[in-house]
C-alpha cells in the first residue's frame, strides 16, 4: 500500500518538473487529471475488472522511465512498415513526424497537444474526455494528466474517406513511455476508415486513450493492432457511442508486449446502431494479455456481434471478459458473443467470462465461450489427406486465428500472420 | 495384392469390436461390405485410415508392400489409402482449395516431387469439380463449411477425385443422400473406377449398389465377414434381410 502511495508521489513530483502548457485550459485539464489520478492511484485488484492484472512492474517502470530524457531512437523509422493507398500518420516516439507522414486530409490533425490545442481551441471542450472520463480508473487519469500526442479526426457531414487513416505509433527509443489520445468524431452519414498500429523495437510503455463518437447513419471501419516488443506494457481503451443508424467495426488484435491490457466499450444509444466487434489475442513464453469488451445496448433495434479468440502458447496468461448490457430502453436488441480459446501447452492459462445482463423484454441474445486444444477429429481428418501433423497443427492455428484476421487489410494481415506464426512456432 | 487383412481383431475402449476379420483385396476391384448397424463396418474404415481410438489387438493388414499397422494416418493417405468419411466434419478458416492443394503436395514431397504448378492445380480441380457437379465458390469456402449432408458427401467424392487413391474406402457414403445426390456421389465413383484403383464400399444398404456395381460383396456381422460373393448377394439380402444371411 505504502509502496503504491510512493509511486504516485513520485509521478507527481515529475508531472509537476515538466513545463506547463501555456494554454490555460489545457494546463488546468492535465491539473485536473493529475488530481484525479493521485485520488484514485493505479487500478488495483480488489477493483474486480483489475483482479488478474498485475501492474507491480508497470507501477515501477512508469516511475523509472518516466524521469528518463532519452530523446533519440536507434532505428530509422523511414523504415517501418507503411501501408500503399493509406493516409499515412507517423507518430515516432510520440513525436508526429510530417516529414515521413502522408498529407492529411481534412478535418484531421496530429500533433502534441500543445500545438493542436491552438489550432483546435476546442479540443479539450468539445472532445477530450467526453467517452472516457478520468474517474473511471487510474490509468485514463494519468493519460489526461500527462497527455502529450493527439491525433483528432473529425470527419464533415457526409464525406467519406477515400483511403484508410494509417495512425502508425512507432517505438525507438528504450525505455519511453507515450500518452497518445485518439479523438475520432464521424459527423452525420460520413464514413472513414482508421487503423491504430502500435509497434515498437524497445521496451516501452504506452497508455493509449481512444475516444469514438459517431453521429447518425455514419460508418467506422476501426482497427487496433497492439504489436509491441516483447517487454513492453501496453495498456489501452477504447469508448465509442454511436447514434442512430450508425455502424461500427471494430477490431482488437494484441499479439505482443509482456503486459497487453486493453478495454473496449461500445454504447449503442441511438436506435438502429450496430458494432461488430473482433478480437484476437496471442501471447507466448510468460506473457500477459487481457481483452475486455462491453457492448451496451441503450437504444431499441440495436445489434452487436462480438467475436473474440485468444491462442496461448508457452506459460502464457490470458484474460478475456466481454459483456452484453441490454437497458430498459434496448427492445428488439439482436446480440450474440462468442469466444473460443485455444491452448497449445499444458502451462497456458485463460481466464475467460462472457457475461448477460439483460433489463428489457423482446431481445434475442446468446453468449458461448469454448476453451480447449485443436480439434482431434480436425486433425485427424487433414491427415487422412495424406497432410503430416505438424504442417496439420500449423493449419488449424492459422485457421483460428484466420477468421479474426479476415477483418484487417491485406497488407497487416500477412504482417501479423507471419508475428503469429513466430510467436506459435510455426515456420514458414 | 493391394489389401491383404488377415485375424483383424480390432478393440475400442476394451471393447472387441472386430473379431478376426479376413479380407483381400486385388488391384482395380469394387468390393463392397454390407451389413447392419453395429456390425464393425466404421470400425473398420476407421482401423484402416490409422484412427489410434481403435486398437489392433491381433492380425494385420497388408497394403502393398507395408504393414499398415506401422504407419500413421498421414503416412497412409500419402501411399494411396483415402477414407470418404461417413460424418464429413467442418473445418471452418481451412477452405477446400486449400486443403486440396496442401494434401497434393504432400503427397508429392514425400515423392521427392516438386510442388503442382498452380495453373494446372486449378485447371484440374476445376474439371473435377464439374465432374461432382460442385460449384466453383465451393472451393474457397471453408471444408465442408456449412454445407447440407449430401454436399459434404459429395465434397468427399470430389476430395477423392483430385487426390487419385489407389485404395478408397467410403464409409457409408450413400446415407443420408437423395436419389439425385447419390447418382451423382456414384457417377463420381464409376467414373473412377479404374485397372489401377480399389474401392472398399461400407453400405448398410443396397440402394448404393443399384448404381454402383460391385465386384463382390461381403457381409459383416459381429465382427466378422459371414458371407461372400457376387453383385447377387446384395439382392438376396435386401430381399430376406441380414437376419438369414448368416444361415441361408
Amino acid at each position: 500500500m505504502n509502496k503504491s502511495i510512493n509511486k504516485v508521489d513520485t509521478l507527481r513530483k515529475i508531472w509537476e518538473q515538466r513545463p506547463e502548457p501555456e494554454n490555460t485550459v489545457l494546463a488546468q485539464r492535465q491539473k485536473f487529471g493529475l488530481e484525479s489520478f493521485i485520488k484514485q492511484g493505479f487500478p488495483n485488484k480488489k477493483n474486480e475488472k483489475w483482479k488478474y492484472t498485475d501492474l507491480k512492474k508497470l507501477e515501477k517502470n512508469y516511475s523509472r522511465w518516466l524521469a528518463r530524457k532519452e530523446t533519440s531512437g536507434n532505428t530509422d523509422p523511414k523504415k517501418l512498415i507503411s501501408l500503399k493507398n493509406s493516409i499515412h500518420i507517423a507518430i515516432v516516439d510520440g513525436t508526429f513526424r510530417p516529414d515521413i507522414s502522408s498529407t492529411l486530409p481534412k478535418g484531421v490533425y496530429a500533433g502534441s497537444i500543445n500545438d493542436l490545442i491552438n489550432t483546435n481551441p476546442d479540443l479539450i471542450s468539445n472532445y477530450w474526455g467526453n467517452l472516457a472520463k478520468d474517474e473511471d480508473n487510474g490509468l485514463i487519469s494519468l493519460n489526461s494528466a500527462f497527455s502529450d500526442t493527439v491525433v483528432l479526426i473529425s470527419i464533415a457531414k457526409e464525406i467519406t474517406l477515400e483511403h484508410p487513416l494509417y495512425l502508425n505509433f512507432i517505438g525507438t527509443i528504450s525505455e519511453s513511455v507515450i500518452f497518445p489520445r485518439v479523438l475520432i468524431h464521424l459527423k452525420e452519414s460520413s464514413k472513414a476508415e482508421i487503423i491504430e498500429h502500435y509497434t515498437s523495437n524497445q521496451p516501452r510503455i504506452v497508455n493509449a486513450v481512444t475516444e469514438i463518437n459517431c453521429e447518425p447513419r455514419s460508418r467506422l471501419i476501426y482497427c487496433k493492432i497492439q504489436q509491441e516488443h516483447e517487454e513492453s506494457s501496453h495498456t489501452s481503451t477504447q469508448y465509442a457511442s454511436l447514434d442512430k443508424e450508425s455502424y461500427i467495426s471494430s477490431t482488437s488484435i494484441d499479439v505482443g508486449a509482456e503486459l497487453s491490457r486493453n478495454e473496449s466499450k461500445i454504447i449503442l444509444r441511438g436506435q438502429g446502431s450496430q458494432a461488430k466487434c473482433n478480437g484476437l489475442l496471442v501471447a507466448n513464453t510468460k506473457n500477459y494479455v487481457e481483452s475486455r469488451i462491453d457492448v451496451e445496448h441503450a437504444a431499441p433495434d440495436t445489434k452487436s456481434r462480438e467475436k473474440y479468440k485468444s491462442i496461448l502458447s508457452d506459460q502464457a496468461k490470458g484474460v478475456f471478459n466481454g459483456g452484453i448490457l441490454v437497458d430498459k430502453d434496448g427492445k428488439k436488441t439482436d446480440a450474440a458473443l462468442v469466444n473460443r480459446n485455444l491452448l497449445l501447452s499444458e502451462a497456458a492459462e485463460i481466464n475467460a467470462k462472457p457475461e448477460l445482463e439483460i433489463y428489457a423484454d423482446d431481445v434475442k441474445c446468446t453468449h458461448g465461450s469454448t476453451t480447449g486444444q485443436l480439434s482431434e477429429d480436425e486433425l485427424f481428418y487433414l491427415l487422412t489427406r495424406g497432410i503430416s501433423l505438424t504442417d496439420s497443427h500449423n493449419i488449424l492455428i492459422q485457421a483460428f486465428a484466420g477468421e479474426i484476421l479476415e477483418n484487417v487489410g491485406i497488407e497487416l494481415r500477412v504482417n501479423l500472420r507471419q508475428h503469429i506464426n513466430r510467436m506459435v512456432g510455426i515456420s514458414s | 495384392m493391394l489389401l491383404k487383412i488377415k485375424n483383424l481383431h480390432v478393440s475400442i475402449n476394451n471393447t472387441e469390436i472386430i473379431k478376426g476379420l479376413n479380407l483381400s483385396i486385388d488391384n482395380g476391384e469394387v468390393h463392397a461390405i454390407m451389413g447392419p448397424n453395429g456390425s464393425g463396418k466404421s470400425t473398420l474404415a476407421q482401423t484402416l485410415a490409422g484412427n489410434k481410438d481403435y486398437e489392433i489387438t491381433n492380425g494385420d493388414m497388408h497394403y502393398l508392400d507395408n504393414n499398415l499397422d506401422g504407419l500413421d494416418p498421414d503416412e497412409r493417405a500419402r501411399i494411396g489409402i483415402f477414407l470418404g468419411f461417413q460424418y464429413p466434419i467442418e473445418i471452418p478458416g481451412v477452405t477446400n482449395i486449400y486443403l486440396l492443394r496442401a494434401a497434393l503436395n504432400a503427397r508429392r514431397k514425400s515423392m521427392d516431387q516438386p510442388e503442382i504448378d498452380s495453373a494446372e492445380f486449378m485447371r484440374f480441380v476445376k474439371e473435377k469439380a464439374k465432374l461432382m457437379e460442385i460449384d466453383q465458390k465451393f472451393l474457397s469456402r471453408g471444408v465442408n463449411e456449412g454445407f447440407s449432408g449430401g454436399e459434404k458427401k459429395r465434397n468427399e467424392i470430389f476430395q477423392m477425385a483430385v487426390l487419385q487413391p489407389k485404395l478408397a474406402i467410403l464409409d457409408e457414403t450413400d446415407s443420408g443422400l437423395d436419389i439425385d445426390a447419390l447418382k451423382i456421389v456414384a457417377n463420381g465413383v464409376n467414373q473412377q473406377r479404374d485397372s489401377d484403383r480399389s474401392f472398399l464400399l461400407i453400405t448398410h444398404y443396397q440402394r448404393l449398389l443399384d448404381y454402383i456395381e460391385p465386384d463382390f460383396v461381403h457381409v459383416l456381422s459381429d465382427g466378422k465377414i459371414v458371407r461372400s460373393g457376387d453383385k447377387s448377394l446384395a439382392l438376396e439380402l435386401e430381399e430376406h434381410g441380414y437376419e438369414n444371411s448368416e444361415k441361408s
